[in-house]
């Protein structure tokens, strides 16, 4: 479900640079590039150096605070955002690459969908939540998607981030549950 | 009362609506941030640190190498071992002489920004003159170190045992042996390391977020290193991304994070990256054993004799020798053994160092003891089950002191039968079918097997305090000096004060391990929140609803034992219907005429409970597997774990924490492994290369939890159970696998990947010699 998959250090090494930056020299200055995203539903005007990852955008300009990190790397999926309603990796893009598209984060997803903290709460598939906000927006992007999903194609969607706590077993009931809800579950297989 | 125990977590309050309280979420006008600059080189001569070029990238605030730094002491042991000197191993905050690991910290820049941070951390020019690095701890052993002052590579040894060990390999009537290696892992919690240090100028004192797992130590060990009081830190409570027993011990970084707030007066934030964490965030598990156990014909084993050597890393972590005494102490499991005896050697090498990782020594001790129960059952022409039935001591053996201690303490088995355990988890999970089924895929050409681990689990460690109190408006808090490091503490805790106290566990507000609310704390590790920390509550709670009831029986005019403390109201039973609300009474009894001489105000109550030795659960994990012959793949097709609980405080949570660990030790046993090169030079520098299991990975995993032997050792009979799922998950697939393949010679390594996997096909269809 997850678009982009080269690594976070070659983008930045080989993407972000300037073409009149002295290659000898990597620490700038940067020319800040101006960008405007529209980030859960505020859109704004953001000058960052066009290195500036989006993930790290959205917490230092957008005050974000559940999009966080991991392996920095489009692995583990904790840092999965939205973009016009697509699931993506926000260590792997750069914030002005989202220049005029929709970002929407966990804190979005939550005010949308308030049933999903309930459902994963109840199935135990929270334990440290480190996780939780990338597989909330997962979750939102298996109910936009609105494709019938069964128990096999939920272990594939849940196969996308990695959780280290809980084995998956509740994340996965919780899919099921939530797939109920929103009439995708496809019983016979 | 009973408590509903399907309640959500009171964790999930915050967790659930992207409220977590991570140290990168605290935000502050004055934060900067800190790269480590960190050895590129195995092992040699630090000859100098320029930092110039570093220093003048605008926006850098400072760029620091141990010349700046205190001349404090290394990095502490937190726990001696008798007749181990670790002085010479530990680790200096910033290398000064000499590197010791790639990814040792050599120096550290402060800048605005935490990308023009990393950008001049590059620029920072070290000058290392390279040694050959030392690779092999079985090799490096019976040599010394020159850049340890040339102090011999064996640290020590943990020797243990009893028992005329040689007497019975001479009378035995078979002999089974077998050298096993286990890869070197880590924990990798979700969130990387990091902390968030602020600086309060107004009392000059520092504010850390993020600290996990040991708090308090960790804050009197950075005070001493800073050589300020204890009390000018303030270690606040956090969430935290996992732990696993490697997050929140204390490391070089926290040292130079609250040394460069206290230097900078700002806030600092660090936070490794994923290849930091791989470089330099506690490693754990390599082993490697020799082991071989003494059998009558019949079966029962008469000795147990096992030597290992592990691979400690560069330094000796803070745990000190914990990881070799519990491989050893515990080797021998649940069994019967009339003579035993276990060393493990801790050899420093060239490597990150290794720490305690869940289910320290028991995954790799487990997987080296059943892998041998399952080589004897081929030898002596018995079902594994069988041979391991005929060794479990029974109710009758049962408690049982075995001959030695551990940690200093006791090693009481007080987990019940152990035999019994065993027959009715084979019942439970239909064992029959599972054997059945394996045969009936093995004559359809498939290679499927499975195999079984019975497993000894330990629990329970230190001393834990708590203070409950219950304010005038009734609100309950109960301050413990435990941390939540992912695993639901808060909802634990608050189960054990509200199950006395008569309260919903919700209205239980529970504070972890703040430094300033409680004078001293334990932390959490060795699955013993549950048990030593919530018997500490338990105990203080008792102790509030008895002056509770004291009080309310002096304003009812009614006897303390007549008074029923309930639903937040205290009445008598003999008049229910005049009930006094706890805040009433909270109030009263701060009130001179209702305190005792000498009495401490309020409803409030303090207590430490010390757990006087470990608790021994067993529990026995049951694994099927399929490979794919051609190419070496093993999937785990079907998984089920029982476990002796004492007691389930949270159904939910303690299944999860058996799942969890269930999951990380398939990783460990299938896919993760942290291999150097020939330089010394770590393989695995992203989570790319560091398989960990996915969902696809994964079968549903059965547990099965008995609540059949409660602790004695504590009031609510509690074992804990952070550890049940991982320590037995290498051993069991392990013999799946073997099963699989119907080898007759043992598995020589885990992580079982591919290549290892095939090269045990290839032996085995390789003509006889
Ligand atoms: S942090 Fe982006 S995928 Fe891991
Ligand atoms: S709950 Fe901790 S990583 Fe998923």
């Amino acid at each position: 479900m997850t678009t982009d998959t080269s690594t976070a250090a070659a983008r930045r090494d080989t993407l972000a640079r300037p073409v009149d930056q002295d290659p000898a020299d990597p620490s700038g200055p940067w020319d800040e590039t101006a960008s405007r995203p529209t980030v859960n539903g505020t859109a704004r005007d953001v000058r960052e150096e066009p290195r500036r990852l989006l993930v790290d955008a959205l917490r230092k300009d957008f005050g974000v605070t559940t999009t966080a990190t991991s392996c920095s790397d489009g692995v583990c999926g904790t840092c999965t955002v939205l973009v016009d309603g697509d699931p993506v990796r926000s260590c792997l893009m750069l914030v002005h690459e989202a220049d005029g598209r929709t970002v929407r984060t966990a804190e979005d997803v939550l005010a949308s969908e308030p049933g999903l903290s309930g459902i994963f709460s109840r199935h135990h598939a929270i334990q440290c939540g480190f996780c939780t906000p990338g597989y909330l927006v997962l979750a939102t992007a298996m109910i936009e998607a609105g494709d019938p999903v069964s128990d096999r194609t939920l272990r594939e969607i849940v196969s996308d981030n990695i959780c280290r706590c809980t084995g998956y077993g509740p994340i996965v009931a919780a899919f099921r549950e939530i797939a109920q809800v929103h009439g995708l579950w496809e019983d016979a297989e | 009362m009973t408590v509903d125990q399907e309640f959500s977590r009171l964790e999930d309050h915050r967790l659930a609506v992207g409220r977590g309280r991570f140290h990168e979420s605290v935000r502050r006008a004055d934060l900067a941030h800190l790269r480590v600059v960190r050895s590129a080189v195995a092992h040699g001569r630090l000859d100098g640190v320029d930092v110039a070029e570093a220093a003048a990238v605008p926006g850098v605030l400072g760029v620091f190498t141990a010349a700046d730094l205190p001349d404090g002491p290394p990095i502490p042991a937190r726990q001696p071992s008798p007749g181990i000197d670790f002085t010479p191993y530990l680790q200096p905050p910033l290398a000064r002489e000499w590197v010791r690991h790639v990814g040792e910290p050599v120096a550290f820049v402060v800048a605005e920004d935490a990308y023009v941070a990393e950008d001049a951390a590059r620029l920072v020019d070290v000058a290392i003159s390279e040694l050959p690095p030392v690779l092999d701890a079985r090799r490096a052993d019976g040599t010394t170190v020159e850049s340890l002052a040339g102090v011999p590579a064996r640290v020590g040894t943990i020797d243990t045992g009893y028992g005329d060990v040689a007497g019975a390999f001479d009378q035995a009537a078979t002999v089974v042996e077998l050298e096993l290696d286990t890869g070197r892992h880590s924990a990798m919690p979700l969130e990387n390391r990091g902390l968030t240090v602020g600086f309060d100028h107004d009392t000059e004192r520092l504010v850390v977020w993020g600290a996990a797992k040991v708090p308090f130590w960790n804050r009197n060990v950075i005070a001493r290193y800073l050589g300020v009081p204890d009390d000018r830190l303030h270690m606040r409570e956090s969430d935290v991304g996992g732990s696993f027993g490697i997050r929140g011990e204390l490391y070089a970084e926290d040292l130079l994070t609250v040394w460069a707030a206290s230097r900078l007066r700002r806030t600092i934030r660090w936070v490794e990256d994923r290849e930091e964490h791989l470089l330099a965030a506690n490693h754990a598990r390599q082993q490697h054993h020799r082991v071989r156990a003494a059998f009558t014909p019949e079966g029962r084993m008469t000795a147990l004799d096992d030597e290992a050597w592990l691979d400690t890393g560069a330094y000796i972590r803070t745990h000190g020798a914990v990881v070799a005494a519990l491989t050893a102490g515990m080797f021998a499991g649940p069994y019967r053994v009339p003579a035993f005896r276990s060393q493990v050697h801790l050899v420093v090498t060239n490597k990150m160092g290794v720490g305690t990782y869940r289910a320290p020594g028991r995954f790799q001790n487990n997987a080296a003891r059943e892998h041998l129960m399952d080589l004897a059952a081929s030898r002596l022409g018995l079902s594994p089950e069988e041979v391991r039935l005929r060794n479990l001591p029974t109710g009758e053996e049962t408690p049982d002191a075995r001959p030695m201690r551990i940690f200093g303490a006791p090693m009481l088995l007080d987990g019940g039968d152990h035999h019994g355990h065993v027959t009715k988890a084979l019942a439970t999970v239909g064992w029959d079918t599972w054997t059945a089924r394996a045969g009936r895929a093995r004559s359809e050409g498939r290679a499927v097997g499975v195999g079984m681990a019975a497993i000894l689990e330990k629990a329970g460690l230190g001393h834990e305090n708590a203070v409950v109190s219950v304010d005038t408006s009734g609100g309950v808090r109960v301050a413990v000096g435990s941390t939540s490091v992912g695993q639901g503490a808060e909802t634990v805790l608050a189960i054990a004060a509200a199950e006395v106290l008569g309260v919903p566990p919700q209205a239980v507000r529970v504070v972890l391990s703040d430094t300033d609310t409680l004078h001293d704390g334990g932390g959490t590790f060795a699955s013993r929140t549950t048990v030593v920390a919530g018997t500490a509550v338990h105990q203080a709670a008792e102790q509030v609803r008895d002056r509770a009831a004291r009080t309310a029986a002096r304003i009812l005019q009614a006897e303390p034992e007549d008074v029923v403390v309930r639903d937040g109201f205290a009445a008598s039973r003999h008049a229910p219907k005049r009930q006094l609300p706890l805040g009433a009474l909270a109030q009263a009894a701060a009130a001179p005429g209702f305190l005792r001489p000498g009495e401490e105000p309020g409803l409030i109550a303090r207590s430490t409970f010390s757990a006087p030795t470990m608790t021994y659960p067993p529990g026995v994990h049951f694994a099927e597997v399929e490979v794919d012959t051609d190419i070496g793949e093993v999937r785990v097709t079907r998984y089920a774990v029982t476990y002796e609980i004492g007691r389930t405080m949270h159904e939910g949570m303690a299944r999860g924490q058996v799942t969890g660990g269930v999951a990380q030790g398939i990783g460990g046993a299938l896919y993760e492994d942290l291999p150097y090169d020939a330089d010394g030079v770590p393989l695995v520098r992203s989570q790319r290369d560091y398989r960990v299991p996915l969902a696809r990975d994964l079968p549903d995993i059965e547990v099965h939890l008995f609540e059949d032997v409660p602790a004695p050792g504590n009031p609510l009979g509690v074992r804990g159970v952070g550890e049940a799922g991982i320590a037995g998950a290498g051993a069991a697939v392990m013999n799946a696998v073997r099963d699989a393949l119907q080898l007759t010679a043992p598995l020589p390594r885990l992580p079982l990947t591919q290549a290892t996997v095939l090269r045990a096909i290839r032996d085995r269809d390789a003509p006889a010699r």
